[in-house]
């Protein structure tokens, strides 16, 4: 594996590659940028434009190329189907080896499907301008501008800058025909005629590849190890194909995904994968790890899917908070005779009831429903859904029909899952795995999917005996407001699946493959179960895996012959926990929880990180504006009142992040400010906190943080809003800090050039 | 002047019309008797052990809009409403439609009618699922049998038979239509035979054989976009709730539909193409020019708010008189590439028919429309919350109000300015401080006289600089402008 790196300079100033970003109110088109706006180069964009010319240089010396990995040579076919190219001795020619082309699976001895692994080109340095082109068409026939065909392009202004890649080669035999395509490339995306195109571009060998991932501390847990993977560039999960020509992406990252992901990252640095013996432990379907589901972190709920049970309100399922109704589907069950319906009716979840303090003292009484999104947050990860034409070579314009749409999820969102049962003799396998580039999902070769993965510790979770102790005395307390007998609760054991279940052959939808995995199962109180598609792509094999699988979430109610508290019953439920439930288990499906906690939710949960912002809304223009104030009294007073350099506006921030209560906030700054008089000796260094700008910032924000709560609240709600309050004033202290600064270097900068005329 | 004022919607174009008027005083045709009779009949027909069965199609939407095509939306709206009609044929029916039913079943009965209404609905869907729920029926309880069925039903859905999707084995075996499952057939299509599931075939076939012209989404777009709108009856969920008697059920599930139905074909553009993929009760579905939107949706409305204020001089119970008299809509709309799949299209549609029925639960109105204009590059299912935090989606506009109307009729007349003038103070608005931007808006509108009249149009005087840094459209008015064309 060999890093390099690619520059790209402009010329003409700027380039256009649309398609990528929406295209702002007014204009027709605009550059792609990134999640934070800023220009960047598509990897797609890229690879397309050095393809483009590797294959012109191929042809150029007599050797097979075809045509955009279409497996059609365009000087010896008239072939208009795409197929796996064969044009280089039965195999794929250079341009697909390096670039990448449909094929049913890996070539015998090849590791990878594309050579060169690419990411987006990104700025260098500083924000841009953007400029607004006009347009107009002009009628060939008159000579003259149509009417209503104006157009309003945007792009950046790129004069002077660069913008950059990291990527690397994984065959190096293939790096002299990288060098050719770089060398031979000029022109990068549309408006060529018009000048937008023209690109420098530069290829830097380097002499290691870097990743972000640390070595992480040893934190293995028996045999399960808990996993944090955060998306560094645009990435797209596996997602079915919609119609002809949209393509979505998965919310989740499957364990398949994961395992796929961390095996060719191993696969590549061992000399002999196939006969490695911790390879082997790790990887083996029956005896070796399984690889968890990872679904989207959440504050305050373990991550994975909602339990089809769990219930929002319909008219704000993101704010109103969430419940579970399973004990009302448990009571529905248990009536006998219509005399029972009203009051079980009456302790039945049907509408929502936020707190009155979240609602300005209504009830909001809109009905309740399914719960988008999953236990980590109840909207789906951030994605942009990106339009593409495909360019016919032959006219160099859109292909005819050939617009095709598809989603990527953004960089910076946040998985996390398990994996479980770990051979000991594998450990350090995983570990070194994680210190690799590692892509997960479509489009590695383009830079999508590269993935930090982390092993943290395993968030906290009740015991099962304490799980169900607390499940039957809450079941207990509900039946008897129903007037339903009670009788028969202690045999009842709930299982909540966080992840797809793929069922034993021959069982239609689970019940089969668990009542022979508990054993003694007299009957069923509540099933609670939805089906979806869970296809995939097996790239070993080079072959589609399509099942019927019962989604994350499903809930069933067993009535065991049994207590659910008996040991054996305990004994049985615990290894169950560990090794889940029906097939395809090393990929992650059948993993569930008995007596999940979140079942017990019978209010909603009515603050989280995601409403929290919005209860601060209101209070946003008084944080800018104590902030503005501040910093303004800061640069206008003397030398004790300056404000610390931005570097240290930038770690308030990460501190406020990370801060779980507003007094943590306040302990940093303090300590901050007194360790440089320490170390200075009584006087602080230029750069640093003083004591009197830390009292200024400090009293500047604490009548605001009154307004933040209210008295309903829970101490710990308390101090998420205090602390979100903090993190948004210090993001308004930096931002009030750069213009400030920059206005004084300025006023410096006019002073000394007056002395100097 | 600051520029938190500038959205204020206060003033209406003068002398312009709101909306077009109706065709004629529309009139509720709805026969209280043919209800009535119905769940006598069935009544009578339980035996000594009446069970109440309920039941609802599991996933009707991603049935109907599966395939994407409009045809085959159209072929599949058709299999459900045979289902339909074939339950309303059955002697133990109280009412039925858009997959959705309650019938009363002799107890000695009731294992081979579930069983009968599940293998149907799945030998019409090919594989579809079906949510039953029964409880025994007690006649002179009934409000607490009603009241039993419905706490059965809600966790129905989650136990339904799984559904039957035979899934291919490989890639080249998929289905080229909906592309979730095996090819097993083909159909004959405009450019030769096309390998499909048994399922997407049937339901081309049923489209085929529809009435109506045939459509293809790339007949309905304009400049490559397409409109979809969701549109429900508001707080119906509570009024069924509230309601004590099988017969009661029957007259209102039958009333909301007559309603909805002759709204809905009212509303329908006239010699214009589109694709209405309607499954009966008070859900309507509908693919539509852009530009058709604005005038089908205020008519929707429109007609809605004046037939059901019919329901009163109707004789029936207290109950439906109050709450259908003043029965209102939550529409929802997308407007967005054409070649995106209808089935995303309709879920979000529906997401957004939603915050719209939550405007009205909040604010009072009796009907609204929340629409979102999805351009590329932006997502398709990211969800609403993200749409509402990023502030990129206004919120939602009552309908049917003289408020409503002046605002509408204030996107209206601007489309009068030419797009290019709008599209550059979008920009401006957006690059430039306040004052640059007063300044060079009031620089275009001194020269252009569109401007000068959309000013004059809403009363304000547009040499003062401070009346017209007040009236400026927002992102919305612009938008909507761009809806506007259509004639109800």
């Amino acid at each position: 594996v060999r890093a390099f790196e690619l520059s790209v300079e402009f010329p003409t100033g700027t380039i256009l590659v649309g398609g990528h970003s929406a295209s702002p109110v007014g204009a027709s088109m605009a550059h792609a940028r990134d999640h934070e706006r800023r220009p960047v180069i598509p990897a797609t964009a890229l690879r397309g434009a050095l393809r483009e010319n590797l294959e012109a240089l191929l042809r150029g010396a007599g050797l097979a190329a075809c045509d955009g990995g279409t497996g059609i040579d365009p000087e010896q076919s008239d072939l208009e189907e795409s197929r796996p190219c064969t044009l280089l001795d039965g195999g794929r020619c250079v341009a697909c080896r390096l670039f990448g082309s449909r094929a049913e699976g890996l070539e015998k001895g090849a590791r990878v499907f594309s050579s060169l692994i690419l990411g987006d080109a990104t700025l260098v340095g500083e924000d841009v301008r953007w400029s607004d082109r006009q347009h107009v068409s002009v009628s060939r026939s008159r000579r003259s501008a149509e009417a209503n065909r104006l157009f309003m392009r945007q792009t950046p202004q790129l004069h002077g800058r660069r913008m950059v890649t990291r990527g690397y080669t994984v065959e190096p035999e293939f790096d002299r025909y990288l060098e050719a395509a770089v060398r031979a490339t000029t022109h990068l995306g549309s408006g060529r005629s018009i000048g937008l195109a023209r690109v420098d571009i530069k290829l830097e060998w380097l002499k290691e590849i870097t990743t972000d991932s640390q070595r992480q501390p040893q934190l293995w847990e028996d045999m399960e190890v808990g996993i944090r993977v955060t998306l560094e560039s645009p990435t797209m999960l596996g997602g079915p194909l919609l119609g002809s020509n949209y393509r979505a992406t998965r919310n989740e990252i499957p364990g398949s995904v994961l395992r796929g992901a961390l095996g060719f990252a191993v696969a590549r640095i061992l000399p002999k994968a196939d006969s490695d013996e911790a390879f082997q432990a790790l990887f083996d379907e029956r005896a070796g790890a399984h690889f968890g589901f990872l679904y989207p972190v959440g504050e305050e709920q373990d991550p994975g899917p909602w339990p089809l049970t769990a219930r929002a309100c319909k008219s704000h399922p993101h704010t109103h908070g969430v419940l579970d109704t399973l004990f009302d589907r448990i009571a529905a069950a248990s009536i006998a005779d219509v005399s029972q319906v009203e009051a079980a009716h009456a302790t039945s979840l049907r509408a929502c009831a936020p707190k009155a303090s979240d609602n300005d003292g209504i009830r909001c009484g809109a009905p309740l429903r399914g719960v988008p999104g999953t236990r980590g947050s109840t909207s789906a990860p951030k994605k942009r859904t990106i339009t593409r034409v495909s360019i016919d070579r032959k006219s160099s314009s859109a292909r005819q029909g050939a617009l095709f749409s598809y989603e990527l999820l953004e960089p910076g969102a946040v998985f996390e899952g398990t994996i479980r049962n770990v051979p000991t003799q594998a450990r350090a396998l995983i570990e070194s795995a994680l210190q690799l580039p590692v892509h997960v999902g479509r489009g590695a070769s383009s830079g999508w999917g590269r993935v930090k993965i982390e092993i943290i510790e395993r968030r906290d979770r009740s015991t099962l005996e304490q799980r169900g102790t607390e499940f039957d005395q809450m079941l207990r307390a509900h039946f008897e407001d129903c007037d339903l007998t009670t009788e028969d609760l202690g045999h009842l054991v709930p299982i909540t699946f966080l992840a797809p279940l793929l069922p034993d052959e021959g069982d239609e939808d689970g019940r089969a493959t668990l009542a022979r995995a508990l054993g003694d199962v007299s009957d069923w109180l509540v099933t609670a179960r939805r089906f979806d598609r869970d296809g995939g792509w097996d790239q070993q094999r080079g072959r589609s895996v399509s099942e019927l699988a019962v989604s994350g979430g499903a809930v069933y109610v067993a009535r065991l012959g049994r207590d659910w508290n008996d040991p054996r019953t305990l004994a049985t439920l615990r290894q169950l926990e560990r090794d889940g439930f029906g097939r395809r288990r090393h990929q992650g499906f059948g993993q569930a929880i008995f007596f999940d906690p979140f079942i017990l939710q019978r209010k909603q949960v009515l603050m989280n990180r995601s409403e929290i912002p919005q209860r601060l809304r209101p209070l946003r223009r008084a944080l800018v504006l104590a902030a503005e104030r501040v910093i303004t009294a800061a640069f206008a007073g003397g030398e004790r009142t300056q404000p610390p350099a931005k570097s240290q506006f930038s770690r308030l921030v990460n501190i406020c992040g990370e801060a779980s209560c507003a007094e943590e906030i306040v302990n940093y700054l303090r300590y901050q400010a007194g360790r440089e008089i320490k170390a200075g000796g009584g006087e602080p260094r230029g750069e640093s906190w003083r004591v009197e700008f830390v009292n200024a910032v400090v009293s500047g924000i604490e009548g605001i943080l009154d307004g933040v709560v209210d008295p309903n609240m829970s101490d710990a709600e308390k101090d998420a809003s205090r602390v979100e309050a903090w993190r948004l004033y210090a993001t308004y202290l930096t931002r009030a800090f750069t213009y400030q600064h920059a206005i004084a270097k300025r006023t410096g900068d006019n002073h000394r050039q007056g002395r100097r005329s | 002047m600051g520029r938190k004022g500038r959205h204020s919607n206060k003033h209406t174009p003068s002398g312009s019309t709101a909306s077009a008027p109706l065709p004629s005083q529309p009139q509720l045709r709805f026969d209280p008797e043919n209800s009535r009779v119905r769940v006598a009949r069935a009544l009578k027909s339980a035996g000594p052990n009446p069970h109440l069965v309920g039941f609802e199609a599991v996933g009707i939407q991603e049935f109907i809009a599966a395939n994407g095509r409009p045809l085959a939306m159209k072929g599949a709206s058709r299999l459900v409403k045979l289902f339909d009609a074939s339950n309303l044929d059955a002697v133990g029916t109280v009412f039925a439609g858009g997959g959705r039913g309650m019938q009363v079943v002799p107890s000695e009965k009731l294992g081979e009618v579930i069983e009968r209404l599940c293998s149907r609905y799945a030998e019409t869907t090919f594989g579809g699922q079906l949510a039953i729920a029964h409880v025994p029926l007690d006649i002179q309880e009934q409000a607490q049998s009603l009241r039993w069925l419905r706490m059965r039903l809600d966790g129905a859905k989650d136990q339904a038979h799984p559904p039957m999707v035979p899934l291919p084995a490989s890639v080249d075996e998929i289905c080229s239509d909906c592309r979730i499952r095996a090819r097993a057939t083909q159909y004959p299509g405009p450019e030769g035979p096309v390998p499909a599931c048994w399922r997407c075939a049937a339901v081309v076939k049923a489209g085929r054989e529809s009435d109506g012209e045939h459509w293809i989404f790339g007949d309905i777009a304009t400049d490559g976009a397409i409109a979809v709108v969701c549109a429900d009856g508001n707080n119906l969920g509570a009024l069924f709730g509230d309601l004590g008697n099988l017969e009661d059920h029957a007259l209102c599930s039958d009333l909301v539909s007559a309603i909805f139905d002759r709204a809905h074909q009212a509303a329908c553009p006239r010699g214009k193409p589109f694709v209405d993929p309607v499954v009966g009760g008070d859900d309507v579905r509908v693919f539509l020019p852009p530009n058709e939107l604005l005038a089908y949706v205020t008519t929707l409305v429109r007609m809605v708010h004046e037939l059901s204020e019919q329901v009163h001089d109707m004789k029936l119970s207290r109950a439906i008189s109050r709450g259908l008299s003043r029965l209102g809509v939550g529409v929802g709309a997308v407007i967005a590439p054409f070649h995106y799949p209808a089935n995303r299209l309709v879920a979000m549609a529906h997401d957004i028919e939603d915050a719209a029925k939550s405007a009205c639960l909040e604010h009072g109105y009796r009907s609204a429309l929340d629409f979102v204009w999805l351009r590329s590059g932006e997502e398709l299912s990211e969800g609403l919350g993200t749409f509402a935090r990023s502030g990129r989606r206004g919120s939602a506009i009552p309908l049917g109000t003289s408020e409503a109307d002046d605002y509408l009729a204030r996107a209206r007349a601007i489309d009068a300015v030419p797009t290019s003038q709008r599209a550059m103070m979008a920009s401006a608005q957006a690059d430039l401080g306040e004052d640059e931007f007063m300044n060079l808006f009031c620089y275009q509108v001194a020269r252009s006289r569109t401007w000068q009249d959309w000013f004059e149009a809403c009363g304000v005087n547009w040499c003062d600089r401070d009346e017209v840094a007040v009236t400026l459209p927002d992102k919305r008015l612009l938008e909507i402008a761009k809806l506007t064309g259509g004639q109800p």
